[in-house]
């Protein structure tokens, strides 16, 4: 079962589609990265998603049912968003509070567990609090709620490596134990692509692509070797991104050589690697073109 | 979870959200109200060790108070009116509904909060007048306000706080909305307001009204009147 499922998408800002014909389905009960550069509308997406803001055009059901000011849908998703989302004057405590009484699934033992374990005041005010503390705080409140649908927006900003890697081992173990569908989105692929079952690709408001985690792994291989021989190899193949060194290159293609090529680029003393799904991102992102104008 | 526990939870949640937000505006508020009471006493302690013969009428923390409160009351709404006010609000799982009938909740019930403060300061002022008369026998203490015109006075400010904290809310619902577009808006209406000679009309057919119940009924109308107009930008207003 879809639990969100977008037609067509756009959000116009004056000039600039943040959105452009964005179209696509989320299933239930998965973790789901949503990849993509700065400015690339992973932000607008979400905000679309949790009711926030609406679609200039196209259509947008979650839950099989409209989004924007739809209680019954707000009622069953969380968003945590990047920027400082609760009221600056509060203190923790009753930020915790308030999230009792709004969630009806919230689990106070656990955010009690979480506040010890980060180890918050929770009579300081948010407005005190460090990005990274407010960053917790967030974190808190957004998996302790255990909403069907939980959308976290570059949910990491501001904690340091080893909070970050604690995070990311709560947020999964909580999701063992309680399967819901989560959106995290990132541009740090490298640092989430443990978490994710999916990956959406998305840049310039466009989806690229939407796939498994393991496939993505898998999409595209480097061949290393001599230029020329890279050259008319890769004619007509769907070549990701070149990078050249006098006589030897770097082609990055996609993944679909057969045996009989593969041996072949072997025999011809071509070097074939792996691909990291950051650099693969780099790549798809890049659209071929890493630092020439420097 | 049904529909009529999410509202409900959206209710309470949000409405512990406003009364959250009122407590800094009601310190704010009663610290200004003590203070101006107390460099008055001090004026009167001054002034009486000067051989100066002083009197009061005990309306001075009353009036001085709702005049502080009432001023308040309309930043707090103007306050609660911005996108970063309403980006924290909508972190929790509202609709623009639930939102508007509590923001009339809280400016009802909000307003009532703020004039219980300075009733409660009023009786320390009637107190220390009254041991500074007794002390001094310099100072006349004529305590003219009697339960019954108290429960007037109260009543008619808290109409007044009602309707002005409304008018502001509706007026900057379409401030946030449409930014400086309201602004030639507002400008034409007061403008035209002036030069066909209806303001004093209006002020004085809405405002200064001689009759209790028809001034609270009237009061009770702009703010109703308010909350609805603000209610149509508010209903398709994004939260960024």
């Amino acid at each position: 079962m879809d639990i969100i499922k977008a037609h067509e998408l756009t959000k116009q800002y004056k000039d600039v589609n943040a959105l452009d014909n964005f179209s696509i389905s989320i299933p239930k009960n998965k973790i789901i990265g949503l990849i993509g550069k700065n400015g690339a509308g992973k932000t607008t997406f979400l905000k679309t998603c949790a009711g926030r803001i609406r679609q200039t055009s196209g259509e947008i059901k979650i839950f099989d049912d409209k989004v924007f000011d739809n209680l019954n849908v707000l009622s069953k998703l969380v968003f945590v968003d990047e920027e400082s989302q609760y009221n600056s004057g509060y203190k923790v405590k009753e930020i915790i509070e308030m999230a009792n009484l709004y969630y009806e699934s919230w689990d106070g033992e656990f955010a009690d567990k979480l506040i010890k374990h980060f180890k918050l005041n929770t009579n300081k005010r948010y407005k005190k609090l460090s990005r990274g503390m407010k960053t917790q705080v967030n974190i808190i409140v957004g998996i302790c709620c255990r909403m069907p649908l939980t959308i976290l927006d570059e949910p990491t900003l501001g904690l340091d490596a080893a909070f970050r890697k604690d995070f990311y081992h709560i947020l999964l173990t909580d999701f063992i134990n309680h399967p819901r569908t989560i959106i995290i989105s990132s541009h740090l692929l490298n640092e989430i692509e443990m978490l994710l079952e999916e990956i959406i690709l998305i840049d310039d408001g466009k989806l690229l692509m939407h796939t498994s985690m393991e496939d993505f792994s898998n999409y595209s291989m480097m061949l290393s070797g001599n230029t020329t021989y890279l050259e008319s190899f890769t004619e007509g193949k769907e070549v990701i991104n070149i990078n050249s060194f006098v006589n030897t290159s770097e082609y990055i293609i996609k993944n679909n050589l057969s045996k009989k090529e593969i041996t072949e680029l072997k025999n011809n003393d071509i070097s074939i690697k792996s691909v990291s799904p950051q650099d693969l991102f780099i790549f798809l992102t890049s659209k071929g073109v890493l630092f020439d104008e420097f | 979870m049904n529909s009529k526990n999410t509202v409900k939870n959206a209710y309470k949640g949000l409405l512990l959200n406003f009364f959250i937000d009122l407590r800094s505006t009601a310190i704010v508020g009663g610290i200004i109200v003590i203070s101006i009471s107390v460099f008055d006493i001090i004026m009167t302690i001054i002034f009486l060790n000067l051989d100066e013969h002083i009197s009061n009428d005990g309306t001075g923390a009353l009036f001085t108070g709702a005049l502080v409160m009432f001023i308040a009351l309309l930043i707090h709404v103007i306050g609660s009116t911005s996108q970063n006010d309403m980006h924290s609000k909508f972190a929790f799982p509202i609709n623009r509904t639930i939102y508007a009938v509590s923001n009339f909740l809280f400016i009802l019930f909000g307003s009532f909060i703020l004039l219980a403060i300075v009733t409660i300061l009023a009786p320390v002022e009637m107190f220390l007048y009254g041991f500074l008369e007794l002390v001094t026998h310099k100072i006349i203490y004529l305590n003219q306000i009697t339960f019954h015109s108290f429960l007037v006075g109260f009543a008619a400010t808290w109409a007044y706080l009602l309707a002005f904290g409304s008018l502001t809310y509706g007026i900057f619902m379409y401030i946030r909305r449409y930014k400086l577009y309201t602004l030639p808006v507002i400008a034409i209406v007061i403008t035209s307001v002036f030069a066909f000679g209806w303001f004093g009309d209006i002020i004085r057919f809405f405002f200064l009204e001689d009759s209790l119940l028809l001034l609270i009924v009237k009061l009770l109308v702009i703010t109703i009147i308010s909350h609805i107009l603000g209610f149509i930008p508010l209903k398709r207003m994004e939260v960024q």
